[in-house]
This record gives C-alpha cells, structure tokens and sequence, in this order.
C-alpha cells in the first residue's frame, strides 16, 4: 500500500485502537464499583449468602490452581522436551481443548463422567454411596478442566526456554535428572509458572458454565449473582458482583507485585 | 600415563559422522583439537562427555571403559561454549553446585583454594549478568576443576571473549593447568589460539582426525593438503618423482627442478607442499645456499595484513609472503622478473592419496 500516512497519522491511529481496546475493559469494571451505594455495598457484605459465596470461589479456585499446579507442570516439563515424540501435536491438541469447548457443554461432558451415572461417579456412588454432584469436589473438577490449559501452556513455554546447555551442565556436574528439574528448570521457569498459576486461579474464580452444571451449590460468587439476578433484583446482584470484583482484583494486584518483586535482574 | 584414550570411536548424527576416531591424551598434557566450524568437534566432545553414544569403539578414561556410563558418572569436566553459567545463582552457588552430588569432605577448602587460584575470590556473591567475559570464564572454570575432573573439556571457551581478553585467558589457563596438571581437550577453531596453547595438536575436518602432533609437525609434516592449509595459504603441487637417492629426491617443476627429502619410489605421483614465508624472493640471480632455485615473473601483488602476497609465474605458479620491508627494498612490480630459492627442507613430501 502506499498510502502517504506521517508517522505522527500512523501512531495516533495506533494509540486511538489501544485507547479503544483498554478503554473496552476498564469503563463497565469501573462503572460496576461505582454504581451501588456504599449502603447497598455494605447490605451485601453482611448478607451470610454473599460472604460465604465469594469465599466458597476465592477457597475452591484456589485449590484447583494447586491441583493444576501439581498435575500441570509435569506434564508442561514432558512436553517441553519433546518426550512424547510423534504424539506430541496431538498432546498438545488435546490440553488446549477445554480453551474452545463452551463451558456449558463443559460441564455436561463432565456429568456424565463425574455424575450419579457417570462412568465414575457410577462406581463411588454404588460402592461408597458418594456423590460428586453439589459438592467442592464438583467445582474442584469443573474449575481444572477449564482453567488448566494456561497453567501447563505457560509452564511448557518457560521450560522450553531453558537452554539445553544447562541441561547439560548440571548432568555433568553430577546432579541427577531429579535434581536437575528441580534445580534448574524450575528456577529458571519460575515466572512463566507463576503468572500460569495466576491465570489459572483468575480463570478458576470467573468460571460459571460449568460449575453451575455440576454444583448449585455449594454456592459459588458466579452463580450467587446468576441467582441474585434471576431472583431478587439487580441492586442485589449489582453488589456482590462489586464485591467480587474488588477482592479479585486487590488480589490479583497484591500477587502481581509480589512475583515482580521476586525478579532478579 | 594415558589419563582418556579413544579407540576407533565412531558416531552418526543425522548426515554427520565421526569416523574411527583414535587418540590419547596423558596425564597433565593439553590436547589441542583444531578444526573448522562443522568439523565434529562439538560432536566429538558430547561423545566423551556421554551426551551422544557412539555407534561403536571404546571410551578409556584411566584404562576403564566408560561408554556405558551416564556423564553424571564419568569423571569428565566440561566447560561449554557458552559456558552455561546459572543464572539465578550467584558465583560460589554456581561453583559448588556440583559438590552437592559428590561425596566431597574438604569443599569449603577446595572453594577457597580454586578461587584464589583463579582469582575469583572476591567476585563470590555476584549474579552471573554481573561479571565480565574473563571473569565468568574463570567461574565456569572453577565449577568444573572443584570436582577435580579426571579430563577437562573445553569447548571454545574463549569464543565469546575480546581479543585481548582471549590471550591473557589462554595463558592463565595454561598455568593454572600446569598446576593443578590438568589433562585437558581444548577445542577451537583458532590456529593462534593452538599455537598459543603449545602442546599436541589434533586437526579434524568432516568427523576425522587428519593428523595429531606437535604444531612443528603439523606445519611442516602436513600429511595432506587440507592439514598443510590449515595453517593458511599454501603451496601445493603435483609432481612426478624422477630419481630418489638416500633419501635425497628430485621432481621436475614449472620450468626447473625441486629438491627434496624423503622416501619415494622412481616415477611415483606425490604431492609437495611449500609455505609462501619459506620462500625467499630476489630481484636479482645471486648464488645461495639454498638448493632450490626458480626464475619467474611476477604476476600479482596484494597486502595481507602487515605481510606481502606476491605470485610468481614460473611454469608454476608460486605464492611468497615476504614483509613490507623486503617488499620495498626489493621495488617489486608486477610483470618484472624475480628468482625464488628455499630451501631443501622448506619442501615438505606426501604421499598422494586425495
């Protein structure tokens, strides 16, 4: 193309669609805290219902973050040293699935593994008589197949920056496979596991499709407003969502300094 | 007492392959290994080191064969190219990250005694992006000497380091070595660099050592062309043996005859490699000691850094590096006659095989 566009034309245009784009995000968040009244806000924090949902997200998203912590980055370290060969693209496939499934179809899926009648919850149920369904368990599980991905695509991104010098290095130097992850790919791959484990836990907390699939209850953030907003009014709902969105977001920006205060130069 | 020894070692990576490697390296002595980039050097200490198996051949580090074991468990040093330093570490973590898998007693003195040794004592709390080239150089040295490594292998280690840098470097390294009397591999693909170092030399090219000696062996016994090259330009021609005497030999060459040493048969086909600086230029036919002697014309005149490259036609044509003093002294111009002579030995005999 030779449109004559001045640099000075070509940057506005630039600036004005990154101005659209934050502006997209921040103005229906900001308008959110500001709307209710502080009365109304108050009303909602000392509503047990409320209190209880936010910490029911807050607790079992944070659980799922260290499942997928702890089942993700084996799989994420494995993956990133290509140890699954010919099957690696199709492995990859696959760990991402949950970012395209909706999540209410989700959740569905999930019933019918995890359900009374599920190909697993058949067998608890009849054995044991326990029940996934409408527990923690539930939105554990519901939580982990949607929110997963990230954490083991950034876990895989940073052990594949690892030279494969070091590799080398730390097996000379005598350190055992073992040892070597832990003291070098881990490390080195600390950030990217990090802000994985992050974006997990923010991913765990927003998530409703599935969860409202699987568990009404206990009764999470997500769907106490659905509920509020079905039921009551919007001044309910509008409260709690403000609420929510506070605590995520104090904590989000707590962590944050915290992982960059960590940053060696 | 041969500290590693390799045995008809081969390897094939993809297209590329080690053929038969065989060479030994005794206590406290520094093997040179020179080669160009993609000549197998790389490949060639992987192999030691246990990161490639050979497809064949043993492996002797102090008479043991070691092929079958891990590189945790080899005994082997190795300082890579790009040193591979931690870098969430700082300088004493990353030299005693090793001693943590080996059953060391006396570590803190080992510490204390490498790094006085190598003079890094004072940089031990410093992160890795802190140091200098030499200095990383040296703690990549010291991670793998606290082991006490049976052999140490170097990787072009002075690869990344400025020029002046690179030949203090060098010589540190050789006293240390001496101390400690390391038995070393030292890979690069500088001839300076080889030269400095002094001791053996193995020059390798397409996966096969060509020849290992002294460098006065290899510059002046090249066994073939690609070793004489090596060693930049040189004169190569084809000859055709006319009579070889007590070891006395002489060939029709260019427009004369070409005097050398060696052991041929009568009418044999060989090869004689010549080095330009051996060759003295004259613009006018004195009597010389010299037993070779030529007449030709000159055909071209270039500068080579602070030498001068001149070629002679001379039935053959000949190169002569000559200094720019001579050069100027002698008024040297292009298509004026000039004599060549050198020297009985200056001629260096090979059987052809190429």
């Amino acid at each position: 193309m030779h449109f004559k566009t001045s640099k000075f034309t070509f940057y506005t245009a630039l600036f004005t669609a990154a101005a659209l784009v934050v502006l997209f995000i921040l103005l229906p968040l900001l308008r959110l805290i500001t709307l209710p009244s502080w009365a109304l806000l108050l009303k909602a924090l000392s509503d047990k219902n409320t209190i209880v949902s936010i910490a029911n997200s807050l607790i079992y998203s944070f659980l799922t973050a260290i499942i997928a912590l702890f089942l993700g980055v084996p799989l994420a370290f494995l993956m990133a040293k290509g140890l699954f060969g010919r099957f690696e693209k199709l492995i990859e496939t696959v760990i991402d699935l949950p970012l395209a499934v909706p999540h209410t179809v989700a959740g569905i899926a999930l019933l019918f593994v995890i359900g009374r009648r599920g190909v697993i919850g058949a067998f608890f149920y009849n054995h044991f008589g326990i029940k996934f369904t409408g527990t923690g368990a539930a939105i554990i599980t519901a939580m982990l197949f949607v929110s997963m991905p990230y954490l083991v695509d950034s876990a895989r991104d940073g052990f594949k920056d690892v030279s494969a010098e070091f590799e080398k290095a730390s097996f000379i130097l005598g350190a055992s496979e073992f040892a070597t992850f832990w003291n070098i790919f881990i490390p080195l791959s600390k950030k990217h596991i990090e802000s994985g484990f992050l974006l997990t836990w923010a991913r765990a907390i927003s998530e409703f499709g599935a969860v409202v699939i699987l568990a009404y209850y206990p009764i999470t953030a997500p769907v106490e407003i659905y509920d509020a907003f079905t039921q009551y009014n919007l001044s309910v709902s509008i409260s709690v969502a403000a609420v929510l969105l506070l605590i995520c977001l104090t904590i989000f920006l707590l962590l944050r300094m915290v992982i960059n205060r960590d940053a060696r130069p | 007492m041969r500290v590693l020894e390799l045995q008809s070692v081969s390897v094939t990576r993809g297209s590329f392959s080690l053929k038969e490697i065989n060479f030994f390296v005794n206590k406290g002595e520094i093997l040179t290994v020179l080669g160009e980039n993609g000549s197998g050097k790389t490949t060639l200490l992987n192999t030691i080191a246990g990161f490639i198996k050979p497809d064949s051949g043993s492996i002797l580090i102090n008479g043991r064969d070691i092929v079958h074991l891990p590189p945790s468990e080899r005994g082997v040093g190795y300082v890579f190219q790009t040193l591979a330093l931690f870098p969430h570490m700082n300088v004493a973590a990353n030299i005693l990250y090793g001693t943590r898998f080996h059953k060391i007693s006396n570590v803190k003195d080992r510490l204390g005694k490498i790094s006085s040794l190598l003079r890094i004592s004072h940089i031990m709390d410093r992160y890795i992006n802190t140091l200098s080239g030499g200095e990383k150089q040296k703690v990549a040295l010291a991670r793998t000497l606290i082991l006490q490594p049976e052999v140490l292998l170097m990787d072009e280690p002075t690869a990344a380091l400025s020029p002046r840098e690179k030949s203090r470097i060098i010589d540190e390294l050789k006293t240390v070595f001496k101390r400690l009397s390391q038995t070393v591999v030292f890979v690069t693909h500088n001839v300076s660099e080889a030269y400095r170092i002094g001791g053996r030399i193995g020059v390798m090219e397409n996966g096969r050592i060509l020849q290992i000696g002294n460098s006065d062996e290899i510059v002046y016994h090249p066994v073939s062309h690609s070793v004489a090259s090596i060693f930049g330009e040189v004169n190569k021609f084809k000859v055709r043996v006319e009579s070889c005497n007590s070891g006395m030999c002489s060939a029709e060459l260019g427009n004369g005859m070409v005097f050398f040493l060696g052991d041929f048969k009568v009418c044999e086909k060989i090869l004689l490699f010549i080095r330009p600086e051996d060759i003295l230029l004259k613009t006018v036919s004195t009597k010389t000691s010299a037993r070779n002697n030529f007449s030709g014309i000159v055909k071209d005149i270039s500068f080579a850094g602070p030498l001068v490259r001149v070629v002679v036609e001379s039935g053959q044509t000949f190169i002569v590096l000559i200094s720019k003093q001579s050069f100027e002294e002698l008024a040297i111009k292009k298509r004026k006659p000039v004599f060549l002579s050198f020297k009985l030995t200056a001629v260096h005999a090979v059987k052809l095989t190429e």
